[in-house]
């Protein structure tokens, strides 16, 4: 999953970018008005976390022209003051959530998490996938009940490709959604990531489609 | 009119000067015309003297003894009837010569002719006792050697009864015309200070929140005021955004170090990690409350500010269904066109913000938010289908920053500073249980127009 950080104050932008990428998230920071939108209208995220108090142009007017083009991504506004009028304005233009300053990082990552969860169409915060079950609330996968351990880019995949269970993800859009802007797109690194996620959870978990990208499929025998 | 009116008003001031400015005028005009009506009436009086004088010298003859006659005597019968108060006589030095039949066994007063002959008007006793008034001259006729005095009286009850007359028919005149003059003044008074009482509803409608300005087209005297008080109500609302932009920023100003060393401060290991913890969640407290509190406008702050409860309600239920999306809510909204708050529409924005989140926070499947005016008095109700809360523990929900049950995320201030905010406005927050189920939260805040 890949986070735009849209924040000015850069302390806060470094600690959300921190707390993200330990989680398993992708996340690019953007200082202004200007150069998030930008990254917003270029790249494909599956969320945003916007602070309305932005330098060059303001977070609402940002989120208007996201929405005036279409750009449906879930997202979250970071307000200052902490007024219902703020909340409603920033509602009103599009905003799926909000979180008053100051926050902390937990409770973040839970409205990020449902955020992107009811984006995705789905009411429980457990994925299901045969006998592999991924909580995105406590960020752990279990394997028949057992804890697995999986390192921060392979959760990532593993997230992505749970969030679209059943349909074909080519490589492209996993490595824009579990990488940030600054990766080298020409690697062959999902191949060793999902190679690392059959491994650990079992040969037939992901399905290749040669030439197309990647499918998450129950095994036909679960036991 | 008012049975009393106060002496500090203006309708006073101007309805009694003005009545003692007409009462001393017609007072003054009535005194004029009752001495030009003596001196007119006085000079007819003595132009009949004239004539009658003259109808005696010309009856006067000098016999051929030397001694005057009369051809005729003077046909006005008033001459004849004794004590009529009409007389004449006729005098060589003191020994009269002739008279009327009215003077009547008794002599006529002394009348003193002037000496060079010129004619004068006297007044003297006539012969009843009465006062005359007459005149005398001294006439020397062709044929005689020494002067002869004509005398011709008049009585003078004939003039003060005339004047008597006049001046009474004048004051009742004149008293009509005052009471007349008075009456104008009244009207005047109460069509002239029309603009300042439609002025002073103006006025009343501001503080009531019923407008927010007062409208233009007053008359050009009362117009600067309406302008000036126009800009005061302007200023007021400006320090007042002046103040909540600094409230604003430096609540955004203090919010990103808090967030920063918030969490910073978990990655702290030990008793120095737990001190700045404890420090920092302090610090986010009073800056949380204090913030909100300025932020607040209060009843006042802000003459003819209203807000409208129906759009206030629509913006945060559309917010609710958004941020519970997930959750399905049936959020319903009563009718409430034509209910207005009298008070910040920011202020309106909190105290329903807080109590709608609440109810979705906790309810099952509904939420429901109704408003009514009740006199000067608006109720807003938002109820909630959830657990409830156990009734003895309803008063103490509202005690600072408690929370019943610490798992359901907020800050724990939100039905305090509805509290506070609805005190500032002179009204309350009552929780009672709900039919549906859950709490009822009713606010009682002052109504506008």
């Amino acid at each position: 999953m890949r986070i735009l950080v849209v924040e000015d104050d850069q302390h806060v932008a470094r600690q959300i970018e921190r707390t993200l990428r330990k989680n398993g998230y992708a996340a690019d920071v953007a200082r202004d008005g200007e150069e998030g939108q930008f990254l917003g209208d270029t790249e494909p995220y599956d969320a945003v976390i916007l602070d309305l108090g932005l330098p060059i142009a303001d977070g609402l007017t940002v989120l208007g022209r996201w929405r005036e083009a279409g750009r449906r991504m879930p997202v979250l506004i970071l307000t200052a003051r902490g007024s219902w009028r703020e909340k409603v304005t920033g509602l009103r233009a599009g905003a799926d959530d909000y979180l008053a300053k100051p926050f902390e990082m937990e409770e973040l990552l839970a409205r990020i998490e449902a955020m992107i969860r009811r984006a995705s169409g789905h009411a429980s915060a457990v994925f299901e996938c045969g006998p592999v079950k991924l909580d995105t609330s406590t960020s752990r996968v279990t394997l028949k009940g057992d804890l697995v351990e999986l390192t921060a880019l392979e959760f990532g995949t593993l997230s992505y490709l749970m969030h679209h269970q059943g349909k074909v993800v080519s490589k492209t859009e996993l490595t824009e959604h579990i990488y940030d802007q600054d990766f080298d797109r020409d690697s062959n690194v999902i191949e060793v990531l999902v190679n690392r996620l059959r491994k650990k959870l079992g040969a037939s978990l992901i399905k290749t489609h040669r030439g197309q990208g990647y499918q998450l499929n129950a095994p036909p025998n679960t036991s | 009119m008012r049975p009393q009116i106060p002496r500090s008003t203006l309708s006073f001031r101007l309805i009694a000067s003005s009545i003692v400015w007409v009462a001393g005028s017609l007072v003054a005009a009535g005194f004029l015309l009752v001495l030009l009506f003596r001196d007119h009436i006085e000079r007819r009086f003595d132009a009949q003297l004239y004539d009658h004088l003259e109808e005696l010298v010309a009856a006067s003859e000098i016999s051929l003894r030397g001694t005057l006659e009369l051809t005729w005597v003077p046909s006005d019968p008033r001459f004849n009837r004794p004590h009529s108060g009409w007389y004449w006589q006729i005098l060589r030095g003191n020994e009269v010569v002739a008279e009327s039949a009215s003077v009547w066994r008794r002599g006529l007063g002394i009348a003193e002719p002037n000496r060079d002959g010129s004619p004068a008007i006297q007044r003297f006793a006539g012969p009843g006792g009465e006062e005359v008034r007459g005149l005398v001259q001294n006439i020397t006729l062709p044929e005689a050697e020494t002067p002869f005095t004509f005398v011709v009286a008049g009585p003078v009850t004939d003039i003060a009864g005339d004047v008597r007359e006049f001046t009474s028919k004048l004051v009742i005149t004149l008293g009509v015309l005052g009471l007349c003059l008075v009456g104008a003044v009244l009207a005047q008074v109460r069509f002239g200070l029309r603009p300042l009482r439609a002025m002073q509803k103006a006025l009343s409608d501001i503080r009531t929140g019923g407008r927010d300005r007062l409208p233009t087209g007053f008359p050009d005297e009362v117009q600067p005021v309406a302008h000036e008080l126009n800009a005061v109500l302007d200023h007021n609302a400006a320090v007042l955004g002046r103040f909540r932009t600094q409230a604003g920023n430096l609540a955004h100003g203090l919010r990103n170090p808090l967030t920063v060393i918030r969490n910073e401060a978990r990655e702290v290991k030990g008793d120095s990690g737990k001190v700045l913890r404890d420090q920092v969640s302090v610090l986010t407290g009073l800056v949380e409350r204090h913030l909100s509190q300025a932020r607040i406008a209060g009843s006042g702050s802000v003459l003819g500010t209203r807000a409208s409860v129906e759009k206030t309600a629509e913006d945060l239920r559309f917010s609710m269904q958004r941020l519970y999306g997930d959750r399905a809510l049936d959020i319903r909204v009563g009718p409430m066109a034509g209910l207005w708050f009298k008070g910040d529409a920011e202020d309106l924005e909190e105290m329903m913000g807080n109590l709608m989140d609440n109810a979705c926070k906790w309810a099952r499947g509904q939420v429901v938010v109704t408003g009514e005016k009740s006199g000067e008095q608006l109720l807003i109700a938002v109820e909630d289908d959830g657990p409830g809360i156990p009734e003895d523990q309803m008063n103490d929900v509202l005690k600072r920053g408690r929370r019943l049950d610490e798992t359901v995320p907020g800050s724990g201030l939100g039905l305090h500073i509805v509290q506070d905010i609805a005190e500032l406005y002179q009204g309350g927050l009552y929780l009672t249980p709900s039919p549906l189920g859950g709490v009822r939260a009713e606010l009682e805040l002052p109504a506008a127009g």
